[in-house]
């Protein structure tokens, strides 16, 4: 499903990601994991499409097709969908309207009608049972004045919304208590299948007993510096991130 | 060349919803002097709303001035989306305790066009209020100017005066001058004032985008969203509609749904 080959990227002539290589097959759940300012933010926002960020090498395919050329919404329409680990606040638009016009959006790209609003209103009201999120919300302002932990849930509602083919779910995790991490893993959990995969990213070991990963990546100034299954998330709860980079070098 | 000269005198405890509108008919250079006074008695409530949606050829001044005895409350609303030139003076008198005066705008304009707002708030008399919150959206050679001023009288105690001016840049090209004139005499007043002049978020863009919305959208919906508080009180809903519905039209896109 996605492709990326000795992925390079630049911001502002700085080098964040030195040769990322990942691939990731329908069906499967990767977890990134790194230290603080090691590039993960990054490789997200390159796979969608952020222009700030320049590729300076390497390619990024998915579904065999190269993403480079494509816009961030055109990206979206194919399917990847990127939880954002600080959400944007946007005053003036409620969260029910930034989704209709989001799921319009898609429909749109697919040669598709506006969704009849009653759909609307039961999908919108369905996925937010899900996760559980009091319907006041809806009529808010998108992500204005949400806690850290609502912010987070609102992302997951809105990949509920668009089911996605690729998820990535950049740090998630941070900022939920205890039971809004089980109800956000729960979603994510629901709209798992064959088809689609997800990419989380995650400093803590916790979230991947819920949503448990085939393969554990960790991320090192810039690069994917070792690869392994849950097990390898345990050792590096346990054992920090240096033994990995010591290995690196040796 | 048009003069028209407008007498509103809304009396004690009534009220009045007003809106008003230049349209020239044919692309002839049309100028207009308008001169409007109202005179709000006791508690009356005046809704005024100005649509500025003329012709590249017209160009309209707009000398609008409004008297408010006690406990009155008066609303003007003034959208600005056409025309070559626009000025609006527009002074409220303030002569009676405890009247209300909202004066709220929101301009959209772009190629060559032209508006000005000169507001002035004259607070004579104590326990008064008065907000300003103008919006404008530039883009090309379009040229903005807010000039707001702000008069409390020594006599004029706890006065509540609030004003901001909130702009967004489309192009290099494009200017606001925004200029706020306090000017106060009394000393147990709260006055403030705000000016921001900025581009659109490149992270909100993107925050958009990645959910599927195209740039033009996206940037639509950000500039609605920009515009929006001004809209919310706008008490008429077919006023509200249309001027939803122009919006639209001048940021090019069918949102097809209502903010
Ligand atoms: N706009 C920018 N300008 C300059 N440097 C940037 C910019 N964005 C990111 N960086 C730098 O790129 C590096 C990688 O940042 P990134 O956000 O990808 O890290 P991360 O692995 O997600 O970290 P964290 O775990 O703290 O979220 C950091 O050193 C960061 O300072
Ligand atoms: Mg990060």
């Amino acid at each position: 499903m996605l492709k990326i080959k000795n992925l390079q990227a630049n911001i502002e002539d700085k080098e964040i990601l030195k040769g990322i290589n990942l691939e990731i097959n329908p069906g499967e759940v990767h977890a990134i994991m790194g230290p603080n300012g090691s590039g993960k933010s990054t490789l997200s926002s390159v796979i969608a499409g952020k222009e700030e960020y320049t590729m300076t090498g390497g390619e990024i395919m998915f579904e065999g097709e190269d993403l480079s050329e494509l816009d961030p919404e055109e990206r979206a329409h194919k399917g990847i969908f990127l939880s954002f680990q600080y959400p944007i606040e946007i005053p003036g638009v409620s969260v029910t309207n930034f989704m209709k016009a989001s799921i319009n959006a898609h429909r749109k790209a697919q040669g598709l009608e506006d969704m009849p609003a009653k759909d609307m209103l039961k999908m919108i009201r369905d996925k937010s049972e899900l996760l559980e999120i009091d319907r006041k919300f809806l009529s808010r302002s998108l992500n204005q004045g949400f806690s850290g932990g609502e912010k987070k849930r609102n992302e997951i509602f809105q990949m509920a919304m668009l089911n996605p083919k690729l998820a990535i779910l950049d740090e998630t995790d941070s900022g939920l208590d205890i039971d809004a991490l089980k109800v956000v893993a729960n979603g994510v959990n629901k709209l798992r299948s064959e088809d689609n995969a997800v990419l989380l990213i995650t400093h803590y070991q916790r979230l991947l007993d819920y949503i448990v990963p085939d393969f554990v990546h960790v991320m090192v100034d810039g690069k994917i510096v070792k690869s392994g299954t849950k097990e390898l998330a345990y050792e590096l709860e346990e054992r920090g991130y240096d033994w990995v980079k010591q290995e690196k070098s040796v | 060349m048009v003069q028209p000269r407008n007498l509103i005198v809304v009396g004690e405890n009534s009220q009045v919803q007003i809106i008003e509108r230049h349209q020239s008919l044919t692309d002839h250079p049309v100028f207009t002097n308008s001169v409007t006074e109202v005179f709000a008695e006791k508690r009356a409530i005046v809704d005024y709303y100005k649509i500025q949606n003329d012709r590249d050829s017209a160009s309209l001044i707009d000398n609008t001035f409004v008297e408010q005895k006690e406990e009155s409350y008066c609303f003007l609303h003034t959208f600005s989306f056409g025309g070559k030139l626009t000025r609006n003076n527009l002074n409220f008198y303030q002569k009676g305790e405890r009247s209300e005066s909202t004066l709220k705008g929101i301009t959209i304009i772009e190629g060559k066009q032209h508006v000005d707002h000169n507001t002035l708030v004259h607070h004579t008399s104590p326990n008064c209020e008065s907000h300003q919150d103008y919006k404008g959206i530039f883009a090309d050679n379009s040229v903005g100017v807010f000039n707001g001023r702000v008069m409390v009288d020594k006599e004029a105690q706890k006065i509540n005066a609030f004003q901001s001016n909130n702009n967004i840049l489309m192009d290099d090209k494009a200017t606001i001058n925004s200029k706020p004139q306090l000017e106060i005499f009394a000393d147990d007043v709260k006055c403030s004032h705000g000016c921001t002049i900025g581009q659109l978020d490149e992270e909100s863009l993107f925050y958009l985008r990645s959910r599927g919305i195209p740039l033009k959208e996206a940037r639509a919906l950000l500039m609605y969203a920009f515009a929006n508080n001004v809209m919310e009180s706008v008490k008429i809903p077919e006023i509200k509609k249309r001027i939803t519905h122009q919006i639209a039209l001048k940021l090019g896109v069918n949102l097809g749904y209502d903010l």
